[in-house]
């Protein structure tokens, strides 16, 4: 019996035991399912009016969360916008959200100008911005309730879903910096943070008919495109702009937006610290895109930022101090920048990071004010945009030498283009803008090119060669191409400038001796070109008149500047064959 | 039996490749300009078909990924000879604008070609296979009345802005080239 008493004991307990063991188990399935499982995704119509301020302030309230309860968000909170020193910087902003030892760097008052702006309502509504990149993380809390996925396009499978398949975090973190939703007790606040996203992955499978679909799709509700990409940097090499893309920039210049044009916001490159300049990169030198380079929170460029006579304005990133930008990461620990194998000095929670840097991080900077120009005042043409993006940037870093002034009064960097974005004074502008008038478009000489034939000998002898513009139809430069066309078996020996002749002079440098890195980055060499001919843009003289003798010299530097570190002559002659001008203007 | 399959396609590839390519340049139509390209040594890009990003790959490691049926292969070229700067392959496509008054869809059945999508009114995206046939095919398909530019639809190696560009240079290099403009 006593026996029979604990077989039957022994026999309860297993039972129990498994029973037991089961219900763990379900219950660990249970709450593994629902991590795994995606937030509900919310299509928002256009217009981006889907959630309303009462929407977040009804959340707020069901969630029991009292004004008065300290343990609790503030109703309609962004916790971590005090770290985001881009939008307001106080020269104390915290880094982190744990003690690290580290202080802020930056300098108070670089940054955006855009906190009285934001205070006064300005978030962009009713206006919808590209972000063509790497993906576009559709679940993410801060970001979901501004994505309009239906307009949304994966190149890689068709779908109107650009979430990345992998560990591609760099969409996810420009759509932040431009529309991270605000008051809604997550994370960060966009610089427009009602303006409405769409997302493109392009860049997981680059192909020219992709890039013209990126530039045009929705081209009739997308205002303000966001391109934080380009072809690689550091080589040094002359990189045309691939021609089909290019149609597409003219296609949505043109006919995008109902024929205002589509703002199309461009990184102005990272090779600065391999002697790559911005001048080099076709894409980031068309008439049709904002150029835009880096500056750190204390207002100097960031070393890595290419400079260049393209380059229309500057907005903050990294700088040399290290300290990054805050914004949305990919959901989770080990997605993203910050990750639970490299996430020290940076937040715990991990669908955001303060990393993030690069003209990557600058262009976002400006699609996002150009969001609020465009909400204020949305017969702006992108024209009109860029006009005001350069009539109201602030002269930053003043002491810098690179500072010039053109014959039409404007201020103009190499490092910064016509200075630091500054939100509140665009914004403002953009109220009180007369449109300007339609653009006209003329190639210089009229019969076609400015031949020279001169040979460019290796002794750095000057070659030159002038244009005479007179009865221009055209009073006010808005932008210059200049077309090379140069026989030289190594374009890094040229320097390249252009000079508007008049009672002041102005000189725009285009090209500087230099030298190109292999394809590792480990050596120097050459700088071949496949073609013998390259289109320059150039953005220094804005509002000049082109009446006047615009001359262009050409000399090989590298007699000068030694590039090789060997023999200052290299025996390598080249030809100017010949050039032209095109200017945009009214 | 299906791994080694795909072994001797890649090695085929591959060693089809590398016969072609060894110090090759290759001259190409574009925009109206001829330009220099340079097929690289040992490497492939592959297009999948199944919404996989595109695979850069060396053709001479043993961790080669499988070529799958349906997948695309192009050689990858460089736009100069010790293929640093842009590098190009071709997934297959050919974009052609027509000039005025031409009817794409019949112009299309009336030359045995498929019209794969619009990009705007007079600019199509016609099929072709990817690699070499391609640029074939935009020779051939510019020989043809009703044409007025014709483009291989390129892939190029385009990257985010964000981190400096990968590689060091040794040190003493890295601060001569900060000296040749004061910034």
């Amino acid at each position: 019996m006593f026996q029979a008493d604990r077989i039957l004991e022994s026999i309860t307990m297993v039972i129990t035991r498994i029973l037991l063991k089961l219900i763990i188990h379900m219950l660990i399935l249970t709450m593994l399912v629902s991590c795994l499982e995606p937030a509900p995704v919310k299509e928002v119509p256009a217009d981006g009016a889907a959630n309303s301020l009462n929407d977040d302030t009804t959340s707020d309230s069901s969630s029991g969360g009292s004004s008065n309860d300290s343990t609790s968000s503030t109703a309609g909170s962004d916790p971590l916008v005090e770290f985001q020193w881009h939008l307001d910087n106080t020269g104390t902003n915290p880094i982190i959200d744990a003690d690290d030892g580290n202080t802020f760097n930056g300098v108070a008052g670089e940054d955006l100008n855009i906190k009285e702006l934001y205070d006064s309502g300005a978030k962009g509504e009713g206006v919808t911005v590209a972000v063509v990149d790497d993906g576009l993380e559709v679940v993410h809390p801060d970001l979901n309730a501004n994505i309009n996925q239906s307009l949304s396009y994966n190149y890689l499978n068709g779908s109107t879903n650009p979430s990345p398949a992998q560990n591609n975090g760099h969409g996810t973190a420009c759509a932040g910096i431009i529309a991270a939703r605000d008051s809604n007790d997550e994370g960060i606040r966009g610089i427009s943070p009602r303006s409405t996203l769409v997302g493109y992955n392009l860049i997981a499978g680059y192909q020219s008919s992709r890039a013209f679909d990126a530039m045009t799709r929705n081209k009739n509700t997308v205002q303000v495109s966001n391109n934080s990409w380009g072809p690689a940097d550091g080589y040094g090499t002359f990189t045309d702009a691939d021609s089909v893309w290019a149609a597409g920039i003219k296609d949505g210049t043109s006919t995008g937006r109902n024929g205002k044009g589509i703002v199309y916001v461009w990184a102005a490159g990272n090779g600065g610290n391999l002697a790559d300049i911005s001048n080099y990169d076709g894409f980031a030198s068309q008439e049709g895109v904002i150029a835009v380079a880096a500056i750190g929170n204390t207002g100097s460029f960031a070393s890595y930022s290419e400079y260049g006579s393209n380059i229309w304005l500057a907005a903050p990133s990294m700088g040399d101090n290290g300290e990054g930008i805050v914004t949305t990461d990919l959901r989770g620990n080990s997605k993203g920048y910050n990750t639970s194998s490299d996430g020290s000095g940076d937040f715990s929670n991990r669908n955001y990071t303060n990393s993030f840097n690069g003209t990557s991080a600058a262009t976002p900077m400006v699609s996002g004010v150009a969001a609020l120009m465009l909400e204020a005042n949305p017969l702006l043409s992108y024209r009109d945009v860029k006009a005001i993006l350069a009539k109201t940037a602030r002269k930053n870093d003043p002491t810098n030498i690179n500072w010039d002034t053109n014959s039409a009064g404007n201020d103009y960097n190499y490092n910064y283009g016509f200075g630091a974005v500054d939100a509140q004074r665009a914004v403002s502008a953009s109220v009180s803008w007369s449109l300007l008038p339609s653009q006209k478009i003329e190639s210089w000489p009229t019969s076609g090119v400015q031949s020279v034939g001169t040979v460019i000998d290796d002794a750095g002898t000057l070659v030159s060669s002038n244009i005479n513009i007179s009865g221009s139809a055209i009073s006010s430069i808005e932008f210059i191409e200049v077309e090379l066309n140069m026989e030289h078996n190594d374009w890094g020996n040229i320097e390249v400038i252009l000079e508007r002749n008049g009672s002041t002079t102005t000189s725009s440098i285009l090209a500087v001796a230099h030298p190109c890195i292999n394809s590792s980055l480990s050596a120097i060499i050459d700088c071949t070109k496949s073609n013998d001919t390259f289109t320059f843009g150039v953005a220094k003289h804005f509002e000049e008149d082109p009446d006047a003798t615009w001359t262009l010299k050409v000399r090989d530097a590298e007699a000068a500047n030694d590039i090789d570190n060997s023999d200052p002559t290299d025996g390598e002659a080249g030809t100017l064959v010949s050039w032209r001008m095109k200017i945009y203007g009214h | 039996m299906a791994i080694k399959k795909f072994r001797l396609v890649i090695l085929l590839v591959g060693s089809l490749i590398f016969d072609s390519y060894a110090l090759e340049q290759l001259d190409v139509q574009e925009s109206g300009k001829m330009i220099k390209l340079y097929p690289l040594e040992n490497e492939i890009m592959i297009y999948s078909q199944t919404g996989e990003p595109p695979q850069r790959i060396r053709t001479n490691t043993r961790n080669t990924r499988r070529i799958s049926p349906g997948d695309k292969v192009s050689e990858i070229f460089s736009e100069s000879p010790q293929g640093s700067g842009r590098l190009r392959s071709l997934p297959g496509g050919v974009i052609v604008s027509f000039t005025e008054g031409v009817d794409p869809e019949s112009w299309a059945v009336q030359n045995n070609l498929s019209l794969e999508k619009k990009l705007k009114p007079g600019v199509y995206l016609i099929s072709s296979p990817s690699g070499r046939a391609s640029l074939a095919k935009a020779n051939e398909i510019a020989e043809l009345d009703g044409v007025e530019t014709v483009e291989p639809n390129w892939w190029t190696n385009v990257e985010s802005k964000s981190g400096t560009p990968k590689g060091r240079l040794p040190a003493s290099l890295e601060k001569s080239l900060q000296n040749y403009f004061q910034r």
